[in-house]
């Protein structure tokens, strides 16, 4: 039976703890966002075009950035420079390469696009 | 109790997985998922029989001495290529691997190799009829790059620990770490329809499960306490059930519902599925649900729609190819979809080896515009010892 205790204790102590809830607080509980207004105008429009597949189970975990710190430590953007940001260089509207995101949807709209600049231009 | 010291030492040190269910194989007449797995609904370790079946009617024998008949080659399928010395321990190694091509040629052609699955398996069983089981899986998979939030997360997991007890053929209780009843149950790991009613890989449940089984129905009715070792805001507490009736002897028609949630989310899914056998090993596979999703949070609902079909044609024994379309829409209110399709190879040449090759394309469809194709390539080895 010791043997028994031990099998059952070796699976318990080892289960998956990884699933499509993992980043539901991040996803869908409240946030506290960075106190900065252009990345708070600049969160909705990542959460709506990037965040869903980029926090899928197999994907990125943007939902868990909830400051410009994050993304720039991912080496996602580059303060004050768009062009080298590789957050930018992603999006179709930015005709620069890759841009190939939103990879299931079209270009953004000219205004959310701007809100995204407008955020990484405004960070010192 | 020597060999369970061994296996125990073994299992704290090999590599992981999921198993993987071959839902297709309807089309060599196997309805219910039971007769070659010991968790009745498919998925996870081979029973003996199952083997045996993957050594023969599956795989090639091309690759066998003319001598070898189906009786020689079922008897090399145990571990290791040996009879079992006794009836209450079994013992399975799988390791699943594949190299990923997107955007084959482009300009931004990426390639990866990914070690999918690697893990030990270890059956007790008891009783007559192996009425009794305890089954456990644990190994190595990979994680999202980068990791998801937390420092908890490891590579090396359990996937399914079960302990189950059949009072009857007909009737059995399973509890512990387990599959979702719900659906057709199938390999691929990058199912993008099975994210929708979060059926992935990766989406075990702890809970209790009933199964009922007779020649022309099948029932899973299967309580959910969420996966224990995750926080209790977040486990997926709820039930599912899953039905099946057998139409014409061969063929199975189905249903589910899932009723889950946690203290984000509920989620309410329902499906329909049939398995059908073309014969001679080919079969048609197709599922639709549709998935009401609510944030707690700020009470928003969103109705989507998912679909996925598979073909499987065996033009000679070990060879399949098949197709596979997926569609998914995660908001009916927004018009946007996404489909994915592709032909694939998959070749058994020998017992315990599996090649397989799958090609897709997917696109994105919504009412002012649409993306431009993409193209993936996998190229798979599975072995299983």
């Amino acid at each position: 039976m010791n043997y028994l205790f031990l099998l059952v204790l070796t699976f318990i102590m080892s289960c998956q703890d990884y699933n499509s809830s993992t980043s539901d607080r991040f996803k869908y509980g409240p946030l506290v966002l960075e106190n900065n207004p252009q990345f708070q105008a600049a969160y909705p429009v990542i959460k709506s075009r990037c965040i869903n597949c980029h926090t899928s189970n197999i994907h990125d975990v943007w939902a868990s950035y909830t400051t410009s710190a994050q993304y720039i430590s991912a080496g996602l953007i580059v303060p004050n420079n768009t062009d080298d940001s590789l957050f930018i260089r992603y999006i179709q509207n930015s005709n620069l390469s890759p841009a190939t995101m939103p990879l299931n949807a079209g270009p953004l709209p000219n205004d959310e696009y701007q809100i995204l600049l407008d955020w990484i231009n405004g960070l010192p | 109790m020597n060999t369970i010291k061994f296996f125990l030492i073994i299992l704290n040190l090999l590599l992981p997985l999921k198993g993987f269910t071959y839902a297709n194989f309807i089309g060599h007449g196997y309805t219910s998922c039971l007769n070659c797995h010991f968790n009745p609904l498919g998925n996870g370790p081979l029973n003996d029989y199952g083997r045996a079946v993957a050594a023969t009617a599956i795989s090639s024998d091309a690759f066998y001495p003319k001598s070898w008949n189906e009786e020689k080659i079922a008897y090399t399928s145990g571990f290791l290529f040996r009879k079992p010395k006794q009836e209450w321990l079994r013992t399975q190694i799988n390791y699943r691997g594949f190299r990923l091509v997107s955007n084959p040629n482009g300009e931004n052609e990426q390639v990866r190799w990914i070690n999918m699955q690697f893990d030990a398996r270890l059956i007790l069983k008891f009783g007559e009829n192996d009425k009794f089981i305890m089954v456990g899986s644990y190994g190595r998979s990979p994680l999202p790059d980068p990791p998801p939030p937390g420092d908890d997360q490891s590579l090396w997991r359990s996937r399914e620990h079960y302990v189950g007890y059949r009072f009857t053929s007909a009737f059995g209780i399973y509890a512990g770490l387990m599959d979702q009843a719900y659906g057709i149950r199938v390999i691929e790991h990058n199912s993008f329809s099975r994210t929708l009613p979060e059926l992935t890989q990766n989406d075990q449940t702890h809970g209790v499960l009933l199964h009922y089984l007779t020649q022309s129905f099948e029932v899973g009715l299967h309580g959910h306490t969420g996966n224990l070792s995750q926080e209790k805001e977040l486990r997926m507490e709820g039930g599912s059930l899953t039905v099946e009736k057998t139409l014409f002897t061969t063929h199975r028609l189905g249903a589910s519902l899932k009723k889950t949630g946690n203290e984000f989310k509920d989620i309410l899914s329902y499906a329909l599925h049939g398995r059908f056998n073309l014969k001679e090993g080919s079969a048609l596979l197709g599922e639709i649900g549709q998935v009401k999703r609510t944030t707690l949070n700020n009470a928003d609902e969103k109705d989507g729609r998912y679909g996925l079909f598979q073909t499987y044609l065996r033009p000679w024994r070990g060879l399949y190819i098949f197709s596979n379309i997926e569609y998914v829409d995660d908001d009916l209110k927004d018009e946007n979809y996404s489909v994915r399709w592709g032909p694939g190879i998959q070749y058994f040449p020998i017992q315990r080896i599996e090649l397989r090759f799958d090609l897709y394309n997917q696109r994105s469809f919504n009412p002012g515009a649409s993306t431009s194709d993409q193209w993936t390539y996998l190229l798979q080895s599975h072995v299983w010892l």
